[in-house]
């Protein structure tokens, strides 16, 4: 089928940005429910957040050729920080390790590994490692949405 | 090309769109639950005792019992060398640590003697029975 006839890409593309916009306030409900806000670096998830609906913005109003640029620079900046926030969820949970109870008095004995390995699968410590990924996942679909967008291609 | 693709008739599709509505916002809320599920049952860990011993009679048992002879610090305002000196002075192991999660979460309302919010806090960490009721025995409001 030629891409003319393509009647099924405006609704896929309508799709990935609802995907995008439920998945962003699912993740706007859970930080709020979780107080992300108790420590500065905490904070990135809220910018993070603003510049997914930035970009949601950019792609669904009127989109231009500059506003899908922009909009796909801010995705992939978004997507940087979760992989950056999931480093940092772990990175918490490592830090975190020899306050359980559990490992209180055998932390320090542990091969590095083991305590990577514990913080990793949030045996030790409070923050989920892959939660961040959310944010990934919702500029992935705002991407997605992006290409063979037909103002991409629009002659001036 | 690019005209053909403008001129997509999106009026024909809005059953279509709708019905991929749902079907997204379905799976966004599916995945957006399953990334955060530990997030919510983190809190689970059971909270300490209440907060009836917490100033003037935390249990017998001997690092608590130290915690109630030391002085107390300001949970809203030590800064987190006093409050890591307070707690190596009751006995509490890992005390620079627990010093920066206390700090963290500030403030803590004046109006809540037993240290709810701190106790929801830390029990994420899944301290060791006792734990939280030594630290709040080194802490005033």
């Amino acid at each position: 089928m030629a891409i003319a006839d393509d009647t099924a890409s405006p609704v896929l593309r309508r799709g990935l940005l609802w995907l995008a916009a439920v998945t962003s306030a699912g993740i706007g409900v859970e930080l709020a429910a979780d107080r992300h806000w108790t420590q500065p670096v905490q904070l990135v998830a809220w910018m993070a957040l603003g510049a997914i609906a930035l970009a949601l913005f950019l792609v669904a109003v009127n989109p231009t050729r500059p506003k899908l640029w922009l909009a796909r620079l801010l995705v992939i900046i978004v997507m940087l920080s979760a992989v950056w926030g999931i480093w940092e969820h772990v990175y918490a949970n490592y830090d975190a390790g020899g306050l359980d109870f559990e490992y209180t008095n055998t932390w320090d004995g542990l091969a590095e590994s083991t305590r990577w390995w514990l913080a990793v699968t949030k045996t030790v410590g409070p923050s989920p490692p892959l939660a961040p990924g959310a944010l990934a996942q919702a500029s992935l679909a705002v991407l997605i949405a992006t290409l063979r967008h037909p103002m991409l291609h629009k002659t001036p | 090309m690019t005209d053909s693709l403008q001129s997509t008739p999106y009026a024909r599709c809005s059953r279509r769109s709708l019905l991929v509505g749902v079907v997204t916002l379905t799976g966004a809320v599916v995945l957006t639950a399953c990334s955060s599920s530990a997030t919510t049952s983190s809190p689970t860990t059971a909270p300490s005792t209440p907060s009836a011993t917490v100033s003037s009679a935390p249990p017998a048992a001997s690092p608590a019992a130290a915690a109630a002879s030391v002085s107390k610090v300001n949970a809203n305002t030590a800064s987190v060398a006093e409050l890591q000196r307070a707690f190596e002075a009751a006995g509490i192991s890992s005390a620079a640590r627990w010093a920066r999660e206390v700090e963290e979460y500030r403030p803590y309302p004046t109006d809540d003697p037993s240290f709810a919010k701190l106790r929801r806090e830390l029990a994420k960490y899944n301290p060791g029975p006792g734990v939280v009721d030594q630290i709040i025995a080194t802490l005033a409001l």
